[in-house]
């Protein structure tokens, strides 16, 4: 902050006495701020030591020193959760406080260590036979409780992730193009089902009034994954792809609506992107139709990508307007 | 010299500061309400994610448009490409000014969008087809930023133009033959302390007061550059690869052992200036240069295996964050661990639960019969080391 500025705005008389004093005196008594610091630092040390831990429990299998780390595992999860209940605020069914930094961060530590013991039991006992889905299903359990149990946003979001592991697809934000097969039936159908699940879930916080803060979490990720399954099938089922537009323009349509009711821009940017994926595949295949690629085609390609550009910015220069007119503020 | 209006920088610099002033209750609704309408501004900068759909879409149709001139020109494209690319920048460029003028655009995606297009797309046709050398491509480079910066105050130009300046003092260097190379780092380590002390003093100088966000970025970059230069693995593999040293190895270069105490020593002092300044910009760029530090380290001397240094660091780090919440727990030397910024936009996408969803990816999956340890709490980490 300038001080010259508030200097002039007060003998411009746009301030008052009081609340030049008032700046003047946060000013001296500004505190400097260690939060995100502290923060990384607790972040990365809870990556680094249960990606140590992980690789740690399996090197050592065949020596004793593996019966050690496996119990020094369990009490690192046992303190953490320990800690957690300790100091925890009183549950309630809305919004929980987090009573301090290292809360948030012993609550992660503590569920991906057990997850890790967990999943070593599994590989070194078969606790779980050949079930698999069961070894992946507690943990994904372990988390949801405590994400409500605790209030806890990032945990939610290791759940959802989990939640979708167990189903058999990877939903995290950098990998969820990469690590799955779209071309596979399976992804396809689970995808879509998953992202329905969610979206549902959703809904289902906020009627019921149960960790309704949880809403935006479980509609972020259930949007991605429904759109991107959508536009999938779109790609994958050549000869259902009206089909699976007509379902991607009802999804567009819901969203759309959703963005002007909450005055989300990020849903307005969301929708139109995906949306505008999708009519443009179903133009190329026009294209496809009508000239089977030819230079004919390659114009009218270019031309409508400009001319569809430049009708969306439009639209969403006219949607910033609408949704800013709507801001009650 | 500025493209947009100067007056309603101005002014929303102000609106910025009383913002601020409100949120922390100093000043009432009422005051805050005058001085807006007193000081206002009537740029066309829309909401944050608009603006990435903007900036996205104009992409789109500059890309485009590029595909349908070359289609236009097919006949004799390998000639003209370099043209044509020079004749969409400066199209590109008139409309640019056009709708910062007309439009009041300010930050909305679409100049920034232009502004970039333009700059490469004159960079592509000048360097490409002629195959210029590094010391000609990087000032081009530097020219053009530099006009950017100065136009448009942009940040990222600005980055940019303090990179392409390294980055001429780099070729003009080694083209002095083995002195200049043996020099090089050092001349580079100088020149960006230089510029990280002129450009600290110019931050606070009234006729920068546009440029603020620009300095500020050069500032970050110098510091960073300081080190960088002066890294014992940047300087031993750059020289190793660049001037065909052949180096096995263990072997060391010449003087390694004084890039190896500024490799050790520049992130302690930045850490420690930072503090006792209370500079957050010195702060944080310490501790990111203290992870460099382990790195180069961990990269010539495996003392342990990887796995027990992340697990050790790891204990480490999370004792030194515990211990740092409860010294602060009452305010110390004018230090709090709370966070006093209240509003943030990027916590409206819990990008904070992204991230833990993202590095602490599921360990176990359905159809694995294998369980890969390196995956708990993220394959991603565990592939840096």
């Amino acid at each position: 902050m300038n001080n010259t500025i508030f200097l002039k705005l007060y003998t411009e008389g746009l301030l008052s006495e009081d609340s030049f004093e008032k700046i003047k005196l946060q000013q001296t008594n500004r505190l400097f701020s260690l939060h995100w610091e502290i923060k990384t630092l607790l972040y990365l040390g809870v990556l680094l030591l249960t990606a140590g831990l992980g690789v740690l429990v399996y090197k050592n299998i065949e020596t004793i020193g593996h019966q050690i780390i496996l119990l020094f595992i369990a009490l690192i999860f046992i303190s953490s959760f320990y800690y957690c209940l300790k100091t925890k605020l009183t549950y309630s069914t809305g919004r929980v406080a987090s009573p301090n930094v290292i809360f948030d961060y012993l609550l992660i530590l503590g569920c991906l260590s057990f997850i890790i013991f967990i999943g070593y039991l599994q590989y070194q006992y078969g606790i779980f036979g050949n079930r698999y889905g069961i070894a992946s299903f507690i943990p994904m359990l372990l988390l949801f409780f405590s994400a409500y149990y605790f209030d806890h946003l990032g945990v939610l979001s290791m759940g959802i992730t989990n939640l979708a592991a167990w189903m058999g697809i990877t939903v995290t934000p950098l990998q969820i193009l990469k690590a799955n097969d779209f071309n596979s039936e399976t992804i396809i159908l689970t995808g879509l089902l998953l992202g329905i699940l969610l979206i549902a879930a959703a809904l289902l916080s906020a009627k019921k009034n149960f960790k309704k803060h949880f809403k935006f979490t479980y509609i972020n990720f259930g949007m991605h994954i429904l759109f991107i399954s959508c536009l999938a099938a779109m790609f994958h089922f050549e000869n259902l792809y009206l089909i699976f537009f007509l379902l991607l323009a009802g999804i567009s349509w819901y969203f759309y609506l959703k963005a002007i009711s909450e005055r989300s821009f990020y849903f307005i940017l969301v929708t139109t992107l995906y949306a505008y994926i999708g009519v443009s595949y179903l133009f190329i295949r026009l294209l496809d139709l009508i000239d089977n690629f030819g230079i004919a085609s390659l114009y009218l390609g270019m031309i409508y990508f400009i001319g569809s550009a430049i009708g969306l910015v439009i639209f969403l220069i006219n949607m910033n307007k609408k949704i800013k007119s709507h801001d009650r503020v | 010299m500025i493209a947009y209006n100067k007056e309603w920088l101005v002014h929303l610099i102000i609106r910025k500061d009383i913002e601020k002033a409100f949120e922390e209750n100093c000043i009432t609704k009422a005051e805050q309400k005058i001085i807006n309408e007193k000081y206002n501004a009537a740029f066309y900068t829309p909401n944050i994610f608009i603006r990435i759909g903007l900036f996205i879409l104009t992409i789109i149709v500059m890309i485009f448009s590029f595909g349908l001139l070359m289609l236009l020109f097919m006949d004799s494209i390998e000639k003209k490409a370099g043209a044509l690319a020079i004749f969409l920048s400066i199209v590109s460029y008139l409309f640019l000014e056009y709708i910062i003028r007309v439009k009041k655009h300010f930050s909305s995606g679409v100049d920034d969008a232009l502004l970039y297009g333009s700059v490469i797309t004159l960079f592509a046709g000048i360097s490409l087809p002629n195959e210029l050398s590094g010391l000609v491509n990087c000032i081009i480079i530097f020219v053009l930023t530099f006009y950017g910066s100065v136009r448009f105050a942009d940040r990222l130009m600005a980055v940019i133009m303090y990179i392409s300046l390294l980055g001429i003092i780099f070729y003009s260097g080694i083209e002095l033959g083995s002195i200049g190379k043996s020099i090089v780092p050092f001349i580079i380590m100088a020149t960006s302390a230089l510029v990280y002390f002129i450009v600290g003093k110019l931050k606070s100088n009234e006729d920068m007061l546009h440029y603020k966000g620009c300095l500020q970025m050069i500032l970050i970059t110098s510091l960073c550059s300081i080190y960088v230069a002066g890294n014992y693995f940047v300087v031993r593999e750059l020289s190793n690869n660049m001037f065909h040293m052949n180096l096995q190895p263990g072997e060391s270069i010449p003087f390694g052992w004084l890039f190896w105490i500024f490799t050790v020593i520049m992130p302690f002092i930045y850490l420690i200036g930072g503090i006792q300044r209370k500079d957050v910009i010195l702060l944080r760029v310490g501790l990111l240069l203290f992870a460099a530090m382990i790195f180069t380290i961990r990269y010539y001397h495996t003392i342990m295996p990887a796995e027990l240094v992340m697990a050790f660091g790891g204990i480490i780090l999370i004792l030194i964050g515990y211990g740092l919440m409860k010294y602060l727990h009452e305010p110390k030397y004018g230090f709090t661990y709370l966070d006093i910024s209240k509003k943030n936009t990027l916590n409206k996408l819990n990008i904070e639960s992204l991230v833990l969803a993202e590095t602490f990816a599921p360990g176990i999956e359905v159809d694995r019969t294998e369980f890969g340890g390196g995956d708990f709490g993220g394959g991603g980490a565990s592939g840096e080391f």
